[in-house]
């Protein structure tokens, strides 16, 4: 079973897994990113049309009904739709490049095949943001907290009671990586 | 016109630095007053994000000592929502981007 992140004498933060736990943090990052969406290619080019192309096809559009790409990017404005789009268009892009980095990033520290991980400040740092989109992704898309019905003993399907299980392991793994920097 | 407030450090939002130029009170008598209206970035409270991450963005980010980040983040947790900066829009919306990121649920709004 996994041992709680601790800070190392080398500076680095240490933490313990299963390889089905390694595994099963991998499952979840490959079906993060795929709701992230990919990043912009990067585009070195000197045709101004390829350019502008290049632009346009970098622009995000915001997928129908998907709860959990809405809670990753939330509209920045409450109550002015024009306003929120126009921050749309000026952060969105790089928003989603961001958050696939650190998405690729997280699963490169988990491709060593030993059953320890050891993060630099920076990778923690990384870490610390990926789980917390695996938490927004597990939670908003079953009852996962709260006083919801997926706390309740009756009426739990065992694929929710699965996902229960995963997002309060992800939980305890993250504040264990929180406690290190507080 | 109203008395800036927008005076402290955001440490941590480099890669969000707006390119627009810094606003320039103007000093009339003694009273140093800008035309540029006050935005505010409110954190909302959300079941999912643990209070210990959300306490650790806030330093992170805003570079607040762990005391003034617990107050906001229990504001947060107690009142569903707090105001965690304040300035011009452009600095709003760094903030909001740079707590987007962090998974946060932020907005901007005018007013103070």
């Amino acid at each position: 079973m996994a041992e709680a992140f601790r800070r190392g004498g080398d500076g680095r933060l240490h933490a313990q897994f299963h390889p089905r736990e390694k595994a099963l943090l991998q499952v979840l990052a490959e079906q993060l990113s795929g709701i992230i969406g990919k990043p912009t290619a990067a585009t070195a080019t000197d045709d101004p049309f390829d350019a502008i192309v290049a632009q346009l096809s970098s622009e995000v559009v915001r997928p129908i009904d998907d709860p959990v790409h809405a809670r990753l990017f939330p509209r920045a404005h409450r109550d002015d739709e024009d306003a929120a789009d126009e921050f749309d268009r000026a952060a969105l892009a790089q928003l989603r490049d961001g958050r696939a980095d650190r998405t690729t990033a997280f699963l490169a520290t988990l491709s060593s095949p030993n059953d320890e991980v050891a993060l630099t400040v920076e990778q923690a740092h990384q870490w610390l943001t990926v789980l917390t989109d695996l938490r927004l992704m597990l939670g908003t898309s079953v009852d996962v907290v709260g006083e919801g019905r997926g706390r309740q003993d009756s009426g739990v399907t065992p694929q929710e009671a699965m996902y229960i299980s995963v997002y309060d392991w992800l939980s305890w793994l993250q504040e264990t990586l929180v406690a290190c920097f507080l | 016109m109203r008395v800036t407030t927008d005076g402290r450090e955001t440490a941590g939002s480099k890669q969000y630095a707006s390119i627009a130029p810094l606003d320039a009170p103007q000093i009339e008598g003694d009273t140093i007053v800008d035309d540029n209206p006050v935005w505010s970035t409110i954190v909302w409270n959300d079941p999912i994000n643990l209070m210990s991450y959300v306490t650790w963005v806030f330093m992170t980010h805003f570079g607040y000592d762990r005391t003034h980040a617990e107050v906001l983040m229990w504001q947060v947790h107690n009142d569903g929502k707090s105001t965690v900066s304040q300035g011009s829009r452009e600095r709003m919306e760094a903030d909001v981007a740079a707590l987007h990121s962090f998974g946060l649920w932020a907005t901007l709004e005018q007013g103070g």
